[in-house]
C-alpha cells in the first residue's frame, strides 16, 4: 500500500457560453445561475501542475 | 439612446448654424428659453429655443440646440438636463412636453422602449493555484475532482471586462 504524500496542484477550468440576453448584466446573471453540470459540461478542464512536497 | 444624425440632418444643422447670428438683447429686452419635447414619426425631438422678449412680445428667436432620441425616457432625461442647466443660470424657461401632454389626455401610459435580446458570449476562466492534498498518488485524481465540484458551489465571481461583451475571469489562489 502506497503511503500518503503532500502535493500542490494547480487546476484551470475554461469555458465559453453563448446566451441570449437584453444586456451584459443579464448575460452574466444567466451564467451565474447555471448548475454545476451546466458550468462544467464541455469545459476545458486542466490539471496544470502537480508538485510533490518533499518533507 | 441618442441616435446619430444622418448626413441630411447634419447639413440642415450646418445651414441653420451658418445663419445663426448670436442674437443680443438690447435695453429693455430679456432672454427667455422655450424647451420642447415632441414626437415626429418614431423619433422624440428635444429642442431649446432662445427668445428675446420685450413687453411680453417676442422680438427675435433662435434655436440653441436640438437632439433626436429613439425612446421617450432618454428624451425626457435630456429635457430635464437642459432645464436644470438653464435654471442654474437663472434663465426664464418655458417647457412644453407634447408627448406627455398627449399621452396624459389620451390616458395612455408611456412605456420605456424595451431592449431587444441579443447574443452574448460569457467566458469562464477559473484557476485554482496550489491546492494542497495529503493523499496517496492513486487517490489524487479523485480528490482533485471532489475539490473542484465542492468549489464550483462557492465560486468567487470576480471578473474583468475584456471587450464589448463580458469576459469573466475567476481566480483563486
Amino acid at each position: 500500500m502506497s503511503e500518503n504524500k503532500k502535493y500542490y496542484i494547480g487546476v484551470s477550468i475554461l469555458n465559453v457560453y453563448e446566451v441570449e440576453a437584453k444586456n451584459k448584466e443579464q448575460a452574466e446573471e444567466i451564467v451565474r445561475n447555471y448548475s454545476n453540470e451546466e458550468l462544467l459540461d464541455d469545459s476545458d478542464f486542466n490539471v496544470n501542475y502537480i508538485d510533490e512536497i518533499k518533507e | 439612446m441618442c441616435k446619430g444624425y444622418t448626413k441630411q440632418e447634419v447639413q440642415q444643422w450646418q445651414d441653420w448654424s451658418n445663419k445663426k447670428t448670436d442674437q443680443v438683447a438690447k435695453d429693455g429686452e430679456t432672454y427667455e428659453y422655450e424647451l420642447s419635447l415632441r414626437l415626429e414619426v418614431d423619433e422624440f425631438i428635444v429642442d431649446c429655443r432662445e427668445d428675446i422678449v420685450k413687453d411680453d412680445d417676442v422680438v427675435s428667436s433662435e434655436y440653441e440646440e436640438g437632439f433626436i432620441f429613439d425612446n421617450y425616457s432618454e428624451a425626457e432625461k435630456k429635457l430635464k438636463e437642459i432645464e436644470v442647466r438653464l435654471e442654474k443660470q437663472n434663465k426664464k424657461i418655458f417647457i412644453t412636453n407634447e408627448v406627455k401632454t398627449l399621452h396624459n389626455v389620451l390616458g395612455r401610459e408611456i412605456k420605456p422602449k424595451e431592449e431587444e435580446p441579443t447574443l452574448w458570449t460569457v467566458d469562464l476562466n477559473t484557476i485554482f493555484k496550489n491546492i494542497l492534498f495529503k493523499c496517496t498518488e492513486d487517490e489524487l485524481e479523485q480528490n482533485v475532482q471532489e475539490f473542484v465540484i465542492s468549489e464550483i458551489d462557492n465560486l468567487d465571481w470576480t471578473y474583468e471586462k475584456a471587450d464589448v461583451n463580458v469576459n469573466k475571469t475567476m481566480i483563486r489562489s
